[in-house]
């Protein structure tokens, strides 16, 4: 078996062994997939990259406690996940933190960009209207093909808690969106921005 | 709670949609993301491996782990050739022959007066037996793994 045919996991439990080149590889397969991740909840490309490289150390300094049984991308989005919500609660936006306490039903503010645009894709439009774990849970589910079992590990959550979790961010996605596919105008829970017609 | 209905055609085509757009909407990591982490890595102290090979802490340590291997050897020789589990088992071992200290085991055991022994004292003491012995066998293996050449090799970790 050459070194490229090596699977995350087996690259992992070499790196446990203390193989940083063993770890440079699974850095150089994952850094696209988790670089992504982060960029779809923290919606910001600093931030993202960031935390990217943060998630990277804190996988090698814990590299110990992984576990083989695990998928390694799975254990890697935990470490990621984790690091983001600390980054949220120090920086503690006001818009995020009303995002987190209502669990991502209420008015998001940016709506009325959305409105200047006449088509969106899908994940624009997750960018402004779900939570950070509804748009988490969207992207590991449709993005990284994740079982739900998999994004409750992710997301510290129980698999039913997921199911329901993707089932409502689905549906808020669909309110917003037109039969043609084109991101809808405001819903009627939605409270016009005076001005903004 | 309400639970999930049952998936429709529509919900389908839009996870579908879900997938094709998430495809379109990935970017490429940050250029030096990876030259980053592994300088990030070698910045921080070294992580001490999952299971490690302890080293030679130094030169002067390698006379007494020799001895001690030497001693571990000489002492796994002598279970081989007196074979005491087997003297247990058999228990027919005369004075005179050069199974003479099994002899002298049994002479001693059947010295000791026959009261029962209380489980309460009886398992603990077994149990601490069974550990000293998993500890026992786990140094002599780190031992004899930390040998330079053929028989440190033998013992490596795998």
């Amino acid at each position: 078996m050459t070194k490229t045919e090596r699977s995350p996991e087996e690259l992992a439990l070499e790196a446990q062994r203390g193989s940083k080149a063993a770890f440079g590889e699974l850095v150089e397969r994952l850094q696209e997939p988790l670089y992504n991740f982060l960029l779809v909840r923290m919606r910001n490309p600093a931030d993202a990259e960031e935390l990217t490289q943060e998630s990277f150390l804190r996988a090698w300094s814990r590299l110990a406690t992984y576990n083989p049984t695990w998928r390694f991308s799975t254990w890697l989005f935990t470490v990621a996940r984790n690091l983001a919500v600390s980054h949220h609660r120090a920086a503690r936006p006001e818009s995020e933190l009303t995002n987190e306490q209502l669990g991502g039903e209420e008015q998001d503010p940016s709506l009325d960009l959305a409105r200047t645009e006449l088509r969106t894709t899908v994940w624009t439009l997750a960018a402004r209207v779900l939570s950070a774990e509804q748009r988490t849970a969207l992207w590991l589910r449709y993005a990284e093909d994740l079982a739900p079992l998999e994004i409750a590990r992710v997301l510290d959550r129980r698999p039913s808690s997921v199911r329901v979790l993707l089932f409502r961010a689905r549906e808020r996605l669909s309110a917003h969106l037109s039969p043609d596919g084109a991101e809808a105008g405001p819903s009627p829970t939605n409270i016009p921005i005076p001005g903004d017609a | 709670m309400v639970p999930p209905e049952p998936p429709t055609h529509e919900d389908a085509a839009f996870e579908e949609r879900l997938r094709n757009e998430a495809t379109r909407e990935r970017r490429a990591a940050p250029d030096g993301l990876l030259e980053r982490v592994l300088s990030g890595i070698d910045a921080e102290a070294p992580r001490p491996p999952a299971a490690p090979t302890r080293p030679l802490r130094s030169e002067r340590e390698r006379p007494l782990v020799v001895l001690t291997a030497a001693a571990a050897a000489a002492l796994l020789t002598a279970i081989w050739v007196f074979d005491p589990f087997d003297f247990i088992a058999r228990g027919k071992v005369g004075k005179g022959s050069p199974l003479a200290i099994g002899a002298f085991a049994e002479e001693a055991s059947a010295s000791v007066p026959q009261k029962p022994i209380s489980s309460a004292v009886e398992q603990p003491l077994l149990r601490e037996l069974r550990l000293f012995g998993q500890d026992t066998t786990r140094a002599a293996t780190l031992l004899v793994r930390d040998l330079p050449g053929p028989l440190g090799e033998l013992f490596e970790e795998r």
